[in-house]
């Protein structure tokens, strides 16, 4: 009795892949004429036709796409595996290499918050204060 | 083990170790046991054992992961139509702090490792490591840096961001969750991400519309930014 569910999940399913792989098809084209990876313009192009449309295509790109979302993560493993064909390049610029991701990260960090935490409160008394003490 | 039986063993070793590095994080309840990085050591570990390389693992069944990482990132367009309205309203604040803190990164990290000694390849894989992984791969190779360096570095970096970050804005005498989360998605993407979710939902969501619009934002500047090649 359940089939027709199953195979109705499972048609919706393989329906949002096809047009996630639409998306990164046309992201791949636009990305030869543009300094841009493929993938983006996919999630930029997915994005406007989220935008534009709200019909039976982008419940079934969002309920497919947010089983990659929800397992993202998983597909970073290759790329991290890589590093074992990498280590002796890595081995002779430790230092600058550590060095570099806390310094970076730090200094990122506090100008990303200072430059926000001073435009919003630019305009505090015109927004709903979110903040903890709100 | 025959080509086929290989390629099933690597893919299913990827599975469990990423499932083993998801029960690790829930259990340590730490941002630097990263499910990602357990997960790749484990692989690592386990080629290492078994003789064989990382060119092995990806003819049989990495590759194939791998791939999948394109429609995935794709589908980060599902958050960022999500909190369209959000970033609509706040667009100024949100998108001023986005680039200041992509510029910073995306100038920074390069520099100070070329100051240290670092190589050119290894700058050039550096660039990008403030952005989601898969974005920094592409970046990366795009500019003639090593994917997997950047992929490292990305991730590394947003550990460092998963630590550092409220630490650092309490010193700053900074509480709002909206600059909490868009700060953790700028300065260390996807796992920048994960810790603003685990703190507050509202963090969360400017979290991962800071890991979508500094995709996009580094994606333009890395590549203008080396082809007047200022290093």
């Amino acid at each position: 009795m359940n089939m027709p569910l199953v195979t109705a999940t499972a048609l919706r399913l393989a329906a949002g892949f096809a047009i996630l792989l639409g998306m990164l098809w046309l992201g791949n084209l636009a990305a030869q004429y543009l300094p841009l990876p493929g993938p983006l313009v996919g999630m930029v192009l997915l994005f406007v036709f989220l935008t534009l449309h709200q019909g039976a295509a982008s419940r079934a790109v969002i309920a497919c796409g947010e089983h990659f979302l929800k397992h993202y993560a998983f597909f970073f493993i290759p790329a991290g595996v890589g590093v074992m064909a990498n280590i002796p390049q890595l081995r002779s610029s430790l230092l600058g290499i550590v060095a570099s991701l806390v310094l970076s990260s730090l200094l990122s960090l506090v100008v990303t918050a200072m430059t926000m935490h001073v435009l919003l409160n630019r305009r505090r008394a015109t927004w709903k204060d979110a903040s903890l003490h709100g | 083990m025959d080509r086929l039986g290989l390629t099933v063993f690597y893919i299913a070793l990827s599975i469990a170790a990423f499932a083993f590095g998801k029960a690790v994080n829930r259990r340590a309840r730490h941002p630097a046991a990263n499910a990602t990085l357990i997960a790749m050591l484990v692989v690592i570990a386990v080629l290492l054992l078994s003789h064989q390389n990382y060119a092995a693992y990806m003819r049989h069944g990495g590759g194939a992961i791998a791939w999948l990482l394109g429609p995935a990132t794709v589908a980060l367009g599902i958050p960022l139509a999500r909190h369209a309205k959000t970033m609509a309203r706040e667009s100024w604040p949100i998108g001023a702090a986005i680039v200041a803190g992509a510029v910073s990164a995306a100038i920074s990290a390069p520099l100070i490792l070329s100051v240290l000694g670092g190589s050119k390849i290894l700058a050039l894989s550096m660039a990008p490591k403030a952005v989601t992984t898969p974005i920094a791969m592409q970046i990366s190779a795009h500019i003639g840096g090593v994917p997997a360096l950047a992929a490292l570095f990305a991730i590394v970096g947003g550990i460092i961001v998963a630590i550092i970050a409220e630490p650092v804005l309490a010193r700053l005498g900074i509480t709002d969750h909206r600059v909490f989360g868009l700060t953790a998605g700028v300065a260390g993407s996807g796992i920048g991400a994960a810790q603003a979710v685990s703190r507050n939902p509202q963090a969360g969501a400017y979290a991962a519309l800071a890991v979508g619009v500094n995709a996009i934002v580094t994606a333009i500047l890395v590549p203008v930014f080396w082809s007047w090649h200022w290093l």
